[in-house]
């Protein structure tokens, strides 16, 4: 009776056992700018090959023991039945015991790690990422700059620099992937998203023909597609990344905000045909009541 | 045995057990649950070739860069959404909560049928209803092409297609599903033998009894949410348009509310079913049968709170990311000891490979394959650079659709001789399910590395990738794969169809099973299943090989 | 044609208090004069564009006594309801500081200061803590100082007017013949982290409004406490047609289906039960 409750207290420690690491590691939120060391794309990688390195030895170690039990249980006679009895009650907690710790070592490691990768990814943006404007559409890709700068299904941006996208679609849903970064998000009608990305190295130059039959060479990045169902087009709304030089962007940059560039405002613009209109609409009355505010003498309103 | 003398002349009673009906009004106007069942298998198979010709020729498409068998993406995204629906909901729900519940539970249990009958036999013909509506898809001028998940806002666009289609098709198959369901329930509850306990009852049982539980909790949320899709199409309510205050978001989390359960209706029943085939084969005990009869009930829980593992990319809060994501890796652990208790199963057993076995063992290990690539997808992290590609695609054939396929057709085979009083050609079968298996893992595991190299989903064409290496050669050797995969259905369906016709006559118990539905029935169980009521000793066992007792049941009228 | 007079009434404020003095009746939506002619897309605010925007943290303020202090340490990671006004107005904008004062003392859940911050910005480079003051006790309805947790105050720098206004979208016009600014009125909900929200309108505005919005802006937080304020937020959604809130339908009636599932369920277990024991009796 004594050795039993022994037994029994072993056994149950042992599911404690593996929680002891995995758990303090697990339950901690990293916030703010926390540096990994490598991009959030090489953290993916890292995890990925853990993961997997996990589920080769788990499936490998299994189908040993599978193989094994297959290529020891031929049936030898026509009347020969199996010789397996219920297990004892100590046998039977044990084989429910150890295995669920070990499931649950395994899941928690793996859940820390998965935690640790998701915090990189969404719990520190770095706050001095650029933020560019994305609007999906069917089908289509819309990048938006700042300063009127916009491409369509190319996303131009500076090498080394952190890039955060936010995110909006026009219709149905879409998703933005970036092979190369290792992300994806949903693009939603009425809610805003977000992803961000570390282009740490430049796009390969690619010789391209554009339709004069003009050959020029271009830096063509990995590619950007849809990925959630969007119709007809789905298959055929992507993109591409291109990762250009400091000095490349910087000439790209002025090209294109030079060719629209915003007009130099006043703070306060004047609109004639809004003013018109407003004049229209008003009443005598109401324009008689309207006191006198400029700029020169806003000092003095004109209540007084 | 003694009890096969016990009673003489099982199914040649003096009385006459009726057997299967004769004529086709008969057949039709039946009430007799395995009758109904084999509608069921009828409606399954239907579905499985239409489905199985889609998932084909997708791949023809899919087998080289650009446009292949059609230039049209819209025919494309047709087949793809019947490929889905109908595989899902009229081939793998029908076929295992109808045909296998409906044939061999009532049985399984003792029961002389399925406690209530009319019932059942309404839900069958809803089914059947459902299944010639999805068919009518491929012949109208406006076909529904917006997935069997129907995300809106695409689904309540006129691009589309039929919308009211599809909320008809899911709302009159979830009305089956229901109705079976609360049938199924009732009848493990109340219609079991005299004297049968819980743990003396089947894997399958208990699994579909699982299974029906979810369906009954959950098939109504699925019904109402698909239902306000067409509320907002065409009456313009505007439940899920942002612009108007809905939130198109809310149906994903709604859909996958039931749709995450309903991968366990399906998974459990299946996995139920490969318990007893390899318990029938290897004459061997379950390993650690309580386990496993708990770890079943433990999918009701863990299955209702992990459904944002669908939607992890969709923008949800990070903290709900993550909480989603420690409920789904719980999930490793009753399908771990499920596997665990199946494979315990065959340890010191007497195995003998018949073509139902080596059917089951092959859906085991494409069960093995599909649960280690379910880990990583389980992580949120991992999913932003998986989420909707090959990975996901591939994983959930691997671990639902092929396994459960594969598991349904060794459950063919399996009461092949006491559905149609034949034997099927052993080496047909064998070489049928080895050539299924081979086939579908040239087709999916290729993908799964076109899916690393970023693949996505649903793509007619993937002319963006044509200078990957490795996603154009997996394409190809998945479409190599669907040749083999399709030569090997044909071969299994023709073995069917030999085995019903010209098969070898079946004994009363062929495979020497304990199971009541081989150890107590005549040849072809007739009406009412058994000459006269069961009564079920206490230390009887549906695996108790070598153990039961002499007189583990006894009719009551003898 | 319905629609086009909809969006009329969707979009802006535009001089709220032309309209109120010539006693012309309010529109429902935006207090825009359905008979007016002025195009509302002049001083629209492009919701779809400008939702998700990072206001930059680096504004100097300057308050009544000429305190100086800068954005970011005034959000204090807290949401942010944003008043842009300007003080030698005498319509509009004390309206919309009024009526954000009743709206506020209709939130019960949320407190000023400890939960959330207000904070009301000119975007006249000629205001200064004189007009400021003078705009607090004479048409703002503020004699009695601020609540705290709420500032009034200029930019410090007439730079960061453009640079605050364009962040955020909103667009303004002077208009000399009426002597006044045209502009949206509007309050900009932002999250902690100091991300564009949702817009709400001044005219259409309720407490409610208010506090599901601030209950949303505290869900997308990473705290202990957000799992409430996500879940009641998940059973509203925002309308853009008629700049509230609405109740998210299809929950309640998943929520519904989901009860009889349930409901089914217990049905079950309870003649079962009631079935075994009269069996046992």
């Amino acid at each position: 009776m004594k050795l039993k409750s022994w037994t029994n207290r072993i056994v149950g420690s042992l599911l404690a056992l593996p929680l002891v690491p995995a758990l303090g590691h697990a339950f901690t939120i990293e916030r703010g700018d926390k540096d990994y060391g490598m991009t959030p794309h090489e953290h993916y990688d890292h995890v990925w090959d853990v993961v997997m390195e996990d589920i080769l030895v788990i499936g490998v170690l299994f189908s040993l023991v599978c193989l094994y039990i297959i290529f020891t249980s031929f049936r030898k006679s026509k009347d020969e039945v199996g010789t397996q009895r219920p297990l004892s009650k100590q046998w039977a907690m044990g084989w429910l015991i150890i295995p669920i710790a070990v499931f649950l070592a395994d899941d928690l490691y793996l859940f820390a790690k998965g935690m640790e990768l998701h915090n990189h990814y969404r719990n520190n943006i770095p706050t001095e990422a650029q933020e560019i404007k994305v609007t999906a559409s069917l089908w289509n890709w819309n990048y938006n700059y700042g300063s009127d700068v916009e491409t369509d299904g190319e996303l131009i941006v500076p090498v080394g620099k952190p890039v955060l996208l936010r995110m909006s679609s026009d219709d149905v849903l879409h998703s933005h992937y970036m092979r190369d970064y290792r992300v994806t998000e949903d693009v939603m009608p009425g809610r805003v998203t977000y992803q961000w990305f570390m282009p740490d190295t430049l796009s390969p130059l690619v010789k391209v023909t554009d339709e004069d039959g003009e050959v020029t060479e271009q830096r063509v990045g990995s590619r950007v597609t849809c990925r959630e169902y969007c119709g007809e087009g789905h298959s055929n709304m992507y993109g591409v990344v291109r990762v250009l030089s400091q000095a490349d962007y910087d000439a790209w940059w002025a090209g294109e905000a030079g060719l629209e560039a915003p007009v130099v405002e006043e703070a306060a613009p004047v609109v004639e045909e809004a003013v018109a209109a407003v004049e229209e609409a008003v009443a005598p009355a109401a324009k008689a009541a309207v006191k006198t505010v400029t700029g020169a003498d806003a000092t003095a309103p004109a209540s007084e | 045995m003694s009890h096969d003398s016990d009673f003489d002349g099982m199914g040649h009673d003096p009385n006459g057990i009726p057997g299967q009906p004769k004529t086709l009004k008969e057949w039709i106007f039946t009430l007799d649950h395995k009758v109904i069942g084999i509608w069921y298998l009828w409606g399954a198979i239907a579905s499985f070739i239409v489905a199985g010709l889609a998932a084909t020729a997708m791949r023809l498409e899919l087998g080289s860069v650009g446009p292949t068998i059609t230039e049209d993406p819209n025919l494309y995204n047709l087949w793809l959404t019947m490929h889905g629906a109908v595989m899902i909901l009229g081939f793998q729900i029908p076929a295992l909560l109808g045909f296998l519940a409906n044939w061999a539970v009532p049985i399984m249990v003792g029961g002389k049928d399925m406690a209530f009958p009319r019932v059942n036999a309404m839900s069958v013909w809803l089914l059947w209803s459902g299944i010639i509506l999805a068919l009518c898809n491929l012949v109208i001028p406006d076909p529904w092409n917006g997935m069997w998940t129907g995300y809106p806002p695409y689904s309540v666009t006129d691009m589309a297609g039929n919308t009211a289609l599809y909320s008809w098709i899911v709302i009159i198959l979830g009305m089956s599903s229901v109705f079976g369901a609360f049938n199924l329930a009732c009848t493990v509850v109340f219609m079991r033998a005299k004297g049968m306990g819980w743990y003396q009852m089947n894997m399958l049982t208990m699994s579909v009894f699982t299974a029906n539980i979810i369906q009954l909790i959950f098939v109504p949320v699925l019904a109402a949410s698909v239902l306000l899709l067409s509320l907002d199409k065409y009456l313009g309510f505007g439940f899920y348009n942002p612009e108007v205050g809905g939130d198109a978001l809310l149906y994903q989390n709604l859909f996958w509310f039931y749709s995450h359960p309903a991968v366990y209706v399906i998974l459990l029943p299946f996995m139920g079913l490969m318990f007893d085939v390899f318990a029938t084969f290897s004459r061997n005990q379950i390993f650690q049968y309580k386990v496993a009869f708990w770890s079943f009930l433990a999918f009701i829980p863990a299955g209702a709170d992990v459904w944002v593992h669908h939607a992890y990319v969709a923008g949800l809060p990070n903290w709900l990311r993550l909480l989603m994501t420690f409920t789904t890796l719980l999930i490793s652990l009753p399908f771990g000891l499920l596997m665990m208790s199946m494979i315990g199963t065959l340890w010191k057993g007497s195995v003998k490979y018949t073509s139902p076995m080596v059917w089951a063992m092959c859906a085991f290990f494409m069960l093995l394959i599909g649960g280690l690539t379910g880990i990583p997808n389980a992580l949120t992290a991992i999913d932003y650079g998986i989420s909707d590609s090959y990975v996901i695609m591939s994983h959930f054939h691997y671990v639902m659709a092929v396994s459960g396929g594969m598991a349904i057709f060794a459950s063919v085979f399996y009461y092949m001789p006491k559905m149609s009083g034949r034997m099927c050609n052993e080496f047909m079968g064998k070489l049928s399910g080895v050539g299924f298996f081979i086939g579908m893992n040239i087709v999916m595991g290729p993908l799964y590395f076109a899916g690393i190299e970023g693949m996505p989903r649903r793509y007619y064409d993937y002319q963006m990738f044509a200078d990957n290496a490795t996603i154009v050669g997996a394409q190809h050797w998945a479409t190599i794969g669907i040749y083999v995969t399709f030569a090997s259905a044909l071969l299994m369906m023709i073995t069917w169809i030999h085995a019903v016709f010209a098969g070898e006559k079946a004994t009363q118990n062929p495979w020497q099973s304990e199971s009541l539905e081989f150890a107590a029935t005549a040849v072809i169980p007739g009406q009412g299943n058994f000459p006269v009521p069961l009564s079920i000793h206490p230390d009887w066992s549906p695996y108790g090989y070598g153990t039961n007792p002499v007189d583990s049941f006894t009719y009551k009228g003898k | 044609m319905v629609k086009e007079v909809k969006q009329v009434f969707n979009v802006v404020v535009l001089t709220l208090f032309i309209l109120t003095y010539s006693g012309q009746a309010l529109a429902a939506y935006g207090n825009v004069n359905t008979t007016s002619d002025v195009n509302p897309e002049v001083v629209k605010i492009k919701e779809k564009e400008f939702l998700g925007v990072k206001v930059a943290g680096d504004y100097q303020l300057v308050d009544t006594q000429g305190n100086e202090f800068d954005f970011k340490t005034f959000q204090d990671g807290k949401p942010l309801v944003l008043a842009l006004s300007y003080y030698s107005c005498d319509g509009a904008c004390p309206a919309l500081n009024r009526n954000l004062k009743r709206t506020l003392s209709g939130i019960d859940d949320w407190k000023l200061g400890k939960d959330f911050k207000v904070l009301t910005v000119s975007f006249d480079q000629h205001d200064n803590p004189e007009t400021l003051s003078k705009f607090m006790t004479t048409y703002a309805d503020f004699k009695d100082g601020m609540p705290k947790g709420w500032a009034m105050t200029t930019l410090k720098d007439a730079v960061d007017i453009k640079r605050l206004t364009d962040s955020v979208g909103f667009k303004f016009f002077w208009s000399p013949r009426d002597a006044m600014f045209l502009h949206p009125s509007v309050y900009i909900m932002l999250s902690p982290e100091g991300r564009v929200t949702r817009y709400l309108y001044g005219a259409t505005i309720s407490p409610e409004d208010m506090e599901i919005s601030l209950t949303k802006a505290l869900a997308g937080k990473s705290s202990e406490s957000n799992v409430i304020n996500f879940i009641v937020g998940a059973c509203y959604s925002y309308n853009y047609e008629d700049g509230k809130y609405s109740i998210n339908y299809p929950l309640f009636i998943a929520l519904g289906s989901l009860g009889l599932g349930l409901t089914m369920l217990a049905i079950g277990s309870f003649i079962l039960i009631r079935r075994k024991r009269r069996i046992s009796i």
